[in-house]
């Protein structure tokens, strides 16, 4: 049901599977051809965690139970990386703004993709909160990841596989963005914004652009810090029962005065004025518009101006 | 407002990424175990700064959205 619409209209949903069979066959596709495990941790990890995201959708998970599962989202990656050594399935070296030498973290890379894969994942999930919004973000911020593999690869610190990967990634969240759109004729669902999540995040290992992807997806890192800090535990959004952001009669929506109501980014951007769902939504990818800009920026920083 | 923040946010992303991974993980005193527990305890400590940080921000918005709304309704 969309509940942010006269009538509350029945919507299809979750279009999750459609996501993960897209992604996945067409990363499997690529690996048949190319043999880049690189390609293949892409598409186990989005199973995986399509998989966790289709049970969540079928039987609602705990603000805990789902993250706990979701670590288990980067295990393909390093255990590909522990298998075929030589097969370059991600770079342990951190490459920073400015600098031109890169940071070596072997050890503490394999935990960052441990942890980087569910809170990703949680956090792309979190965002799917309006028609369009979830798709949209993924769809702008992957511009820039894909814009700094390509720089990657003009220095010559990345193989083309990692730029071929990024193709099924993109034409699926593409092909499902026309449909989710506003007014959506189908959503998400958990699974769909999960599986989406962790393409992303597997795309930012692979493709050795991790903090440039951090960047670009900051208005959905923003929206759960104000989540969590003001909730201040681990919750399904499901189990809070003051809402945000209240439906007025025009259907526009407004911040509550109701201090126990978490803070997101929705509340805030209609902390003054009312605004319809379209507008929110807009507003939403507007911001992560700038934030791809400054993924951009961070990009070029980081293989074209460097200092040290 | 929001792109301040962000902008902010952004700055505070990219410093606090250089200072822990250019810094404090290469970071080699003692050449023992204490090295490790020095690095966790400095990024700890930047971590948590980071987030009092966030918070304030969080909380100048809001404050600023509180004082817009009182100006409107009088």
């Amino acid at each position: 049901m969309d509940y942010h619409k006269e009538g509350k209209p029945p919507v299809p949903r979750p279009g999750g599977p459609a996501i993960i069979a897209a992604i996945f066959f067409g990363e499997l596709l690529l690996f048949a051809f190319s043999g880049s495990y690189a390609v293949l941790g892409l598409a186990l990890v989005t199973l995986l965690s399509g998989i966790i995201g289709i049970v969540d959708d079928l039987k609602t998970l705990g603000g805990i139970v789902k993250p706990a599962l979701l670590l288990l989202g980067g295990i393909p990656l390093v255990a590909l990386q522990y298998f075929f050594p030589n097969a370059m399935v991600y770079d342990h070296h951190l490459y920073l703004p400015l600098f031109r030498i890169p940071t070596n973290i072997p050890l503490i890379y394999i935990l960052l993709i441990i942890v980087a894969i569910p809170v990703v994942t949680n956090t792309i999930n979190t965002i799917d909160v309006l028609n369009g919004v979830v798709t949209g973000t993924i769809l702008i911020a992957s511009v820039p990841v894909g814009f700094a593999i390509i720089l990657r690869y003009l220095v010559g610190k990345e193989n083309p596989y990692g730029m071929l990967a990024f193709s099924p990634f993109v034409v699926a969240s593409l092909a499902f963005y026309y449909f989710h759109i506003y007014p959506s004729k189908i959503f998400p669902g958990d699974s769909g914004a999960m599986a989406l999540g962790a393409a992303y995040g597997t795309m930012a290992i692979i493709g050795g652009v991790e903090v440039v992807a951090v960047i670009a997806i900051l208005p959905a890192i923003m929206n759960s810090f104000f989540f969590l800090s003001s909730v201040k535990r681990l919750v399904e959004h499901r189990e809070i029962k003051s809402q945000p952001v209240q439906i007025l009669s025009d259907n526009k929506m407004i911040a509550t005065g109701d201090p126990q109501a978490p803070v997101t980014l929705m509340r805030l951007l209609v902390g003054t004025t009312a605004k319809s769902e379209k507008e929110i939504g807009r507003d939403i990818l507007k911001l992560c518009a700038y934030t791809s800009f400054l993924a951009g920026v961070t990009a070029i920083l980081t293989w074209v101006i460097t200092i040290a | 407002m929001l792109l301040g923040i962000f902008t902010a946010a952004w700055a505070l992303v990219l410093v606090g990424t250089v200072l822990i991974f250019r810094y404090i993980v290469p970071l080699t005193i003692f050449h023992s175990f204490l090295d490790s527990v020095l690095k966790g305890v400095l990024a700890m400590i930047l971590v948590a700064v980071w987030l009092v940080l966030f918070v304030e921000m969080r909380n100048l918005m809001i404050r600023t959205q509180l004082r817009l709304v009182k100006k409107v309704s009088a």
